[in-house]
């Protein structure tokens, strides 16, 4: 019996060794990052979310949400419901395109930043209207807190 | 089919998918483990009472703003375990009540902490995706860094090797603690070792299947198990086999059919055990 959990032991530290080893040790926080090699991107996509299931898309706006870093200048597509905040503190409009997870009981965003001069309420659609945001994935600092959203953005309305 | 396999090959390139089938399968492993010993000894429901108390003690880490949660969650949740375990040893009726005493009074006073958190500047504090996700382990098991690879891999190993290297006085204390006791075994000091590993098993898995369902995965593997196999290291075998398959497929089926991930693994659970369940029927009619 000894022998078998002395095995064992063994055998968990290879496996995490194999699992955590030499090609990813450099950064603790390349979590969600998709391996460049095998990722194909479309039309200078890094990140295409439309393809996903809810679950791999809910879990990946946590992962930039986390990890901002791993992200940084890296082009996101992704479908979800139109939000606009008022942010009292710096008087501005705050637009958003939030993701509910599996089962629709928590949800969660991403910022957006339109490319051009957009007026809300007129070039904006409707609250909870689906859109579809491609943009280029930015963090940054506000209020002491890390925020992210997608710069110069393209906004597609979907029926 | 073919669309699904390359989907998930897909998947499988995401270091986020790859650390979650590692850690969810470590998890599965440990829990079917001592979940045996823990069906066996009539502490089933200990799962969901621990489970809430890792969900309070993080509610104070998020609300004392520790970057570090694990440095508050784990010892009170060891220290609940021995006080849990301890009490049970003495009455049945009062260990039920502290089990369920401390599990829905750490819910509580954890969400309503959760809600005390500080606001983070532009809007009021949204904690719920948090909530939600530490509740029913809707994706959180897919956003672990790989420092939380790391510390449950070492955690995982520890699990198995201290059950490996005490087997004999876990299966002596699990099946008759006053035999044990009357043959020399310290039983007190086993059943604060058990405490102290469902303890950290109940910590990790939180984030595997939620801290509401964290009992599942200690108990379907091995009442699966026992409805077919008979002997103690059968059922453990069987046991484990059961979980880390469970595991697997809940975890892939979730990611590629867009479910939540710990009622999908609760899910294959429960199917399994039902199957083992008319397995053992029709065993037994033909013994008749």
């Amino acid at each position: 019996m000894r022998k078998t959990a002395f095995l064992l032991s063994l055998l968990f530290c290879a496996a995490s060794m194999f699992s955590c080893g030499s090609a990813e040790t450099s950064d603790t926080s390349e979590t969600s990052q998709a391996s460049s090699e095998t990722q194909q991107p479309e039309d200078g996509i890094d990140y295409d979310l439309t393809t996903m299931s809810s679950t791999m898309i809910y879990s990946t706006v946590s992962n930039m949400i986390l990890y901002p870093d791993v992200y940084e200048g890296k082009m996101v597509k992704l479908e979800g419901n139109f939000s606009v905040y008022h942010d009292e503190g710096g008087d501005k409009y705050i637009f958003a395109a939030i993701v509910p997870d599996a089962t629709a009981c928590c949800q969660q965003g991403i910022e957006f930043v339109l490319d051009g001069d957009y007026k809300y309420p007129d070039d904006y659609p409707e609250e909870g209207q689906s859109i579809t945001i491609k943009g280029a994935f930015n963090s940054y600092d506000e209020y002491g807190f890390k925020y992210v959203q997608l710069l110069n953005a393209e906004m597609k309305v979907n029926a | 089919m073919t669309e699904k396999i390359d989907k998930l090959m897909e998947y499988l390139q995401f270091p986020a998918v790859r650390y979650a089938i590692i850690v969810g399968l470590l998890i599965s492993l440990c829990s079917s483990l001592l979940g045996v010993t823990l069906v066996m000894k009539r502490f089933s429901f200990i799962g969901d009472g621990l489970s809430h108390v890792a969900f309070g003690a993080m509610a104070i880490a998020t609300v004392l703003n520790v970057t570090d949660n694990m440095l508050i969650i784990m010892p009170v949740t060891v220290v609940s375990a021995v006080l849990l375990l301890r009490t049970g040893q003495n009455t049945r009726i009062k260990g039920d009540a502290a089990v369920a005493m401390i599990s829905v009074g750490a819910l509580a006073l954890g969400y309503l902490l959760m809600n005390l958190a500080p606001k983070n500047g532009r809007t009021s504090a949204n904690l719920s995706a948090d909530v939600c996700s530490t509740l029913f382990g809707s994706t959180s098991i897919l956003t672990l860094s790989q420092k939380d690879v790391i510390t449950c891999v070492v955690m995982s190993a520890i699990v198995v090797a201290v059950f490996f290297f005490f087997y004999t006085k876990i299966f002596a204390v699990t099946f008759d603690e006053s035999f044990a006791k009357a043959t020399g075994i310290r039983s007190d000091l086993y059943n604060l070792l058990i405490a102290v590993v469902i303890a950290v098993i109940i910590v990790f898995a939180m984030n595997f299947v939620g801290s509401l369902l964290i009992s599942a995965l200690i108990i379907f593997p091995a009442l699966s198990a026992m409805r077919v196999f008979k002997s103690f290291r059968s059922v453990i075998v069987c046991s484990v086999i059961i979980s880390l398959f469970c595991a697997s497929m809940g975890l892939l089926l979730a990611i590629l059919e867009g479910t939540p991930v710990g009622s999908t693994i609760v899910a294959a659970d429960i199917a399994v055990f039902f199957i083992f369940s008319i397995i053992s029927m029709v065993a037994r009619r033909g013994e008749k």
